[in-house]
């Protein structure tokens, strides 16, 4: 199976959003859950929303949080089967 | 209707379920939660049914801080500060809360069959136009040793909100849209903690002393 982190992910577009004070909130609209992103999923989930691709949003997150590659990669990896399983990203 | 009890059983479900619902649906933010006035403001207490909301917002309210509402709240947003009051007159007791809290239980009714909790003859001031400014939410979190107030991030505090706030069609999308924005505002409005405490009727002063610091750095 294909590692996520070399999938092309993107955020789903049945998708609603809103920021709440340097986090976001997300809304899934066909089932109506919504899902909180913390400081470090809001990055994630705005480098997706501009196209990234989920090997250079690890390469991203170690110098905006000073962690080491495989801790972002984990992390991120984690986080985005996350989304995925609640269809809140999509492969593009 | 056949008997009392279904009468009364009808006049829960209208206000408890249909109401808020209406509410929820001509644009306001309806939540499932309880409140007290401490001071000039509010504190919000929201939690899953059979946290304890109710017991917990009736010792403050014996404790001389007065009763907003134990179960549907309307949120009403302003610029200088949201608002809260209760949608209708409500303190709901299971038996063994009023025991433990009152020395002579206070006047009271059956609500329903499918229950024991009895509403309390109790003095609630309702509507919107007496909204108190809420300033500060807690969210009850399962049962734990010692009493701890936690702060919670703002899209906790959203997600939360939302997850405990009426509906009447949970389907309508541009309503959800609205109810996110809302929830929103609110989150990042109101300070929001995590309120985690024994469910021991002997430690609810500690609690009650808990919540009242943390009101008080608020407002400091």
């Amino acid at each position: 199976m294909t590692d996520l982190l070399d999938r092309d992910l993107c955020p789903s577009t049945d998708v609603a959003e809103s920021p709440v004070g340097g986090e976001t909130v997300l809304l899934h609209l066909v089932d109506g859950v919504y899902f909180g992103l913390d400081r470090v999923g809001t990055t994630i989930w705005e480098l997706l929303k501009a196209g990234q691709a989920p090997r250079p949003i690890c390469h991203a997150l170690t110098e905006t949080y000073a962690i080491d590659l495989a801790a972002a990669e984990a992390d991120v990896r984690a986080f985005l089967a996350e989304l995925e399983g609640r269809g809140l990203v999509v492969v593009g | 209707m056949r008997d009392g009890g279904d009468c009364e059983a009808a006049e829960h479900f209208l206000a408890d379920q249909v109401m808020p619902r209406l509410l929820a649906h001509i644009g306001g933010f309806v939540i499932h939660a309880g409140a007290v006035r401490i001071g000039d403001g509010a504190a919000m207490i929201v939690g899953d049914s059979g946290l304890g909301k109710s017991t917990l917002v009736a010792s403050l309210d014996r404790a001389g801080y007065k009763l907003i509402g134990d179960d549907a709240l309307i949120i009403r947003p302003a610029p200088s500060g949201a608002r809260v009051a209760s949608v209708y007159r409500s303190l709901r007791l299971r038996p063994d809360s009023i025991a433990a809290l009152f020395d002579r239980a206070p006047p009271s009714s059956a609500i329903a069959d499918y229950t024991t909790k009895r509403r309390l003859d109790v003095d609630v001031e309702v509507g919107i136009e007496r909204a108190d400014p809420l300033i500060a939410i807690f969210f009850l979190g399962p049962p734990s040793p010692a009493v701890n107030v936690t702060p919670r991030a703002q899209s906790g505090s959203c997600v939360g909100l939302i997850a405990n706030s009426f509906a009447l069609d949970p389907t309508d999308l541009d309503r959800a849209r609205s109810k996110l924005s809302g929830a929103a505002a609110l989150a990042a409005q109101v300070p929001a903690f995590t309120l985690s405490y024994p469910r021991d009727y002997a430690r609810l002063p500690e609690v009650r002393a808990a919540m009242l610091d943390t009101m008080k750095a608020i407002t400091a």
